[in-house]
């Protein structure tokens, strides 16, 4: 059903012409919208105001005026900046005649109002631009949409529309949680900082299982379950409480967060009428993702029961040719333990299911969201913390001559993920780099 | 400016070393990234498409 109500416009000339939230699910019955644009007429004055839509390409609000001729709906702006697009409520008899509408003019008919039958209105439904580019201190963009009489050209009014960004939500990843990723990096107060409406989610209770989207029936798994619900309560809060109505969020993932919110797609429910079949993510930016996983997890899975000598620091570890056994210093413990004592589970799932070519990663299909990859590397400047990396790795392994590039990853990382997992696909593009960005082409395309 | 994988990583490195969450420039990237158009994403990650990543390797040159 049509809810809650937008402020309406002035009475110049008669006209009143004001902005509906919409239920996308009455865009499947043209009769059941009429009914419920009567019943929003009649209530408008009760409900509270509709603010505005965000810019994600989906959503839809109603734009409506009294009166009883056509009238002519118009979206005023440059023609190189998208104000979103217009589609004729008479004209929709599905919800395949909801996409993608590229018209910013139409002309509309009226509707006979159901309980008011002397009265009648004419609508277009409005559809938000795929995005907005606000500076950081903008809210919103304002969007007129003008409404005339083709015959009577005095018969005008107009309507501001407030788009507004899409609301982020921030998806961390293994071993980690809401503040740890974003909140203690000042990731989240830079976004919101620009203006972004920021939330995070937080699975740190089930942050070491695997990210395995077929794991448990229903829900895909906990941390997608969680995911899920944290969309949905942004969603509601947008239409429900703030009144702009908005479909999908952005998601920001680090790390195995980017596999949680692949999970998501791929879930039942997914794509629902509430999102006009379009699913719940506009666009995805993954940092560190491992996509085609992380080369070092199998190893870890591998030798998690063995024993080895452990000192603090975590990196001072031995194996057992090495260790000096004797030495009190050293404790002996099973390399899970070691982990456990960091809050790092080597044996709950996701390190085993990060490990490439698991059955987890078997289970993730490709990702049909608009998506953005970044990748880190150590490479050149990072060489301390590779040499260390590389000689915890050639203890643990009991092989001095391992390679953490040669043998770990197989190509160049961020000392977790190699370049190509992280990219998850996608072509690389050198940041800032000269020639160094050539060589590295060469490299990885 | 390099970045690794998180904090937890970086020991004894220089100035241009930092974990990726912490990266002012990766930061400044996605805040630009989700007010542009979609010409910058791809439209599926996952799979050999061809498109919209970027790998924080050398900003020096």
């Amino acid at each position: 059903m049509v809810s809650g109500n937008h402020k309406y416009q002035s009475k110049k000339n008669g006209l009143v012409v004001k902005s509906l939230s919409l239920d996308p699910s009455v865009i499947y019955n043209k009769k059941n919208m009429i009914q419920n644009i009567s019943q929003m007429w009649r209530d408008h004055r009760q409900s509270n105001d509709c603010i505005g839509i965000v810019a994600d390409g989906v959503s839809r609000i109603l734009i409506i005026a009294n009166y009883d001729n056509q009238l002519k709906f118009s979206i005023s702006g440059p023609s190189n900046i998208d104000y979103g697009s217009l589609n004729s409520i008479d004209e929709l008899k599905s919800i395949n005649d909801m996409n993608d509408p590229k018209s910013t003019s139409i002309v509309a008919v009226p509707i006979n109002l159901t309980h008011h039958r002397k009265d009648s209105v004419v609508g277009v439904i409005y559809k938000a631009p795929k995005y907005v580019n606000l500076k950081k201190n903008s809210k919103h963009l304002a969007v007129t949409i003008a409404a005339s009489d083709p015959k009577k050209k005095y018969i005008q009014e107009n309507i501001i529309i407030k788009v507004y960004r899409v609301p982020v939500i921030l998806v961390h990843g293994v071993w980690s949680d809401e503040e740890g990723s974003w909140e203690d990096t000042g990731f989240k107060q830079f976004l919101e900082g620009h203006g972004f409406w920021v939330a995070t989610v937080d699975y740190r209770e089930h942050n070491a299982k695997t990210f395995d989207p077929c794991a448990e029936p229903e829900i895909g798994n906990p941390a997608i379950a969680a995911l899920k619900s944290r969309i949905l309560e942004v969603l509601d809060r947008y239409n429900k409480q703030q009144h702009i109505s908005a479909s999908q969020v952005d998601i920001i993932a680090h790390s195995m967060g980017g596999l949680i919110a692949r999970g998501l797609c791929q879930q039942n429910g997914y794509k629902a009428k509430e999102n006009y079949m379009k699913g719940q993510i506009r666009r995805m930016i993954t940092i560190g993702s491992p996509h085609f996983g992380a080369g070092l997890a199998g190893i870890l899975y591998r030798l998690k029961d063995n024993w080895y000598s452990y000192n603090e620091p975590f990196i001072a570890l031995w194996n057992s040719i090495y260790e000096k056994e004797k030495d009190s210093k050293y404790k002996r413990l099973q390399l899970k333990n070691i982990y456990s004592k960091k809050k790092s589970s080597l044996d709950k799932g996701a390190v085993e299911s990060l490990a490439p070519d698991s059955a987890a990663y078997y289970n993730l299909c490709p990702t049909n969201v608009k998506s953005y990859a970044i990748a880190g590397s150590w490479k050149p400047d990072a060489t301390t913390s590779y040499e260390i990396m590389e000689e915890y790795f050639r203890n643990i392994l009991g092989n001095p001559f391992f390679s953490l590039d040669r043998d770990g990853f197989h190509e160049d990382n961020d000392l977790q993920v190699s370049v190509s997992s992280q990219l998850g696909g996608l072509d690389g593009k050198h940041r800032g780099a000269k020639i160094r960005i050539r060589l590295n082409m060469e490299q990885f395309i | 400016m390099n970045t690794l994988h998180s904090s937890s990583f970086k020991i004894n490195d220089n100035k241009n070393v930092s974990a990726e969450l912490l990266s002012t420039l990766i930061q400044e990237d996605v805040a630009n990234l989700l007010g542009s158009s979609d010409d910058n994403f791809a439209d599926t990650i996952g799979t050999d498409s061809h498109t919209s990543a970027r790998i924080f390797i050398c900003e020096k040159g």
